[in-house]
C-alpha cells in the first residue's frame, strides 16, 4: 500500500485516518437527508472542515488550506448568505410585511 | 445586505412552516432508482480504495519530473511551482473563471440589489465587533504571509486570497465599513487587475523569451510573486463582492402569486406555462 512520503506512521495515527473517513460519509449522508436546510448548511461545513483534514492525512497540506478556507470558509459562508435571503423572502412572502416600509423591504426607505 | 438582527434567524422548529427553507422531497426519483444510483456510488468508492491498497507499489512520474526541474521553478515548493511556473497558464484560466463569475453575477438583475447601508441606526453587536477586532488583523497578517510563503511551504495567492476575503466580509456584512460595490471603479479595477495582470506578463514575455509566459533566466521568482500578489488581492476583492453585491433572489412576475404561493417562484412560473399552453 503506498503511504504518503511523510507518513509518521503508528496506530494512532490510522485510528485517526479511520476517524475522518466514518465521519466523511457519516455527515455526507445526514447532510444529503436531512430536510431542514439550514441544518444541511451548517453539516455542509463540518463536512468541508472534516474533508480539510482528510487532505492533511493523505499529504497535501496546500489543498487542505483551500478546502478549509474556500470549501468551508467562502461556501460555507455564502450558503448562510443566501439562506438569511431566503429567509427574509419567505417571511415576506407570509403576510408579515414591514408595515413601514410596505413590500419593498427594509432597504427601500419609508 | 443588512446585518442580521436577533430575531431574524429563524428556529429549527418553525423552518417547517416556510416552504422555501426546507428541502422539497416531493419531485425526488423512486426509492429504487436512489438506492441503484446509491449503490453504484459505494462500489465505485470501494474499488477505488482497494486500488489504492491491493494496487502494488509504482513510482509515481509526476513527483520525480517536478523535483527534477524544481531548481529552474524558480520557488522550492513543488505546487507552486506547478502551479505558478509549469503550468502558470492552467492558474490563468482558473483566475478568468473568477473573473466570468463575477461578470455574470454582476450582469444580472441590477434594480433589485440590495447594498448599501441600511436606513437607520444598526443595532450595535459587540460580540461581532469584538470577534472583528481580533479576526480581521490576524486575517490581514496571515493572508500576506500565506502569499510570501507560498514559494516555499504551503500557502499560495488562493488559500491567502481566501482568508482576505473571509476579513472582507466579516468587515462588510457587520456594517461597519460601508460595502463596496461595481460602482466603484477601484473595485473593478482589483476584479479584473489578477487576468489583466497575468496576460500582460504572458504578452511582455512574449517577445523576450519566445513564449507566452515563459519566464526568463533568473527572473521566475521575482515575477511568481508578483503575480500571486495581483492574484490574492483580485481573488480577495472577488470573493468579498459574491457576498455584497449580489442581486435579490428575483421574482419572475408577482402576479404569479395569486396563481401558487407555495414559495418556489420557479415553479410557479412553470406551473404558469403549463396553465398557458393548455387550450
Amino acid at each position: 500500500m503506498t503511504l504518503p512520503p511523510d507518513f509518521a506512521g503508528g496506530w494512532m495515527v490510522s485510528l485517526l485516518d479511520l476517524a475522518v473517513a466514518v465521519l466523511l460519509v457519516a455527515l455526507a449522508a445526514r447532510l444529503l437527508h436531512t430536510r431542514n436546510l439550514f441544518e444541511a448548511i451548517v453539516l455542509f461545513i463540518a463536512y468541508g472542515l472534516t474533508l480539510s483534514l482528510a487532505w492533511v492525512q493523505v499529504g497535501a497540506p496546500n489543498i487542505a488550506l483551500a478546502e478549509a478556507a474556500l470549501g468551508a470558509g467562502v461556501t460555507g459562508a455564502l450558503f448562510l448568505n443566501t439562506f438569511q435571503r431566503l429567509a427574509e423572502r419567505s417571511r415576506e412572502g407570509s403576510g408579515m410585511v414591514d408595515p413601514e416600509h410596505g413590500d419593498r423591504g427594509p432597504e427601500a426607505g419609508p | 445586505m443588512t446585518p442580521p438582527r436577533p430575531g431574524d434567524t429563524p428556529r429549527i422548529d418553525e423552518a417547517d412552516a416556510r416552504p422555501l427553507l426546507v428541502d422539497d422531497t416531493s419531485r425526488d426519483a423512486s426509492p429504487l432508482l436512489r438506492l441503484l444510483l446509491g449503490l453504484l456510488a459505494g462500489a465505485t468508492a470501494v474499488g477505488i480504495g482497494l486500488v489504492g491498497v491491493v494496487g502494488g507499489d509504482r513510482p509515481a512520474l509526476l513527483p520525480l519530473l517536478v523535483a527534477d526541474h524544481l531548481e529552474e521553478s524558480g520557488v522550492s515548493n513543488p505546487v507552486t511551482a506547478v502551479l505558478l511556473n509549469f503550468r502558470g497558464y492552467d492558474t490563468l484560466l482558473e483566475i478568468a473563471v473568477l473573473l466570468a463569475a463575477m461578470a455574470a453575477v454582476w450582469s444580472l438583475d441590477r434594480g433589485s440589489r440590495q447594498f448599501g447601508r441600511p436606513s437607520g441606526e444598526p443595532e450595535a453587536q459587540p460580540v461581532l465587533e469584538a470577534l472583528i477586532r481580533v479576526a480581521v488583523p490576524v486575517a490581514l497578517v496571515t493572508s500576506v504571509y500565506l502569499t510570501w510563503v507560498g514559494s516555499t511551504e504551503p500557502g499560495g495567492a488562493f488559500q491567502a486570497g481566501a482568508l482576505l476575503a473571509g476579513g472582507g466580509v466579516l468587515l462588510t456584512v457587520s456594517g461597519l465599513v460601508r460595502p463596496p460595490t461595481a460602482a466603484s471603479a477601484t473595485v473593478r479595477a482589483f476584479v479584473a487587475g489578477g487576468v489583466a495582470g497575468f496576460v500582460l506578463a504572458g504578452l511582455v514575455l512574449l517577445p523576450i523569451t519566445g513564449a507566452f509566459l515563459a519566464y526568463p533566466e533568473g527572473w521566475a521568482y521575482p515575477m511568481i510573486v508578483a503575480i500571486e500578489v495581483l492574484l490574492t488581492l483580485s481573488i480577495a476583492v472577488v470573493l468579498v463582492e459574491l457576498f455584497v453585491d449580489v442581486p435579490a433572489v428575483p421574482d419572475p412576475d408577482p402576479s404569479l402569486d395569486a396563481l401558487d404561493s407555495s414559495g418556489d417562484p420557479l415553479g410557479r412560473a412553470l406551473a404558469a406555462a403549463e396553465r398557458e399552453d393548455r387550450p
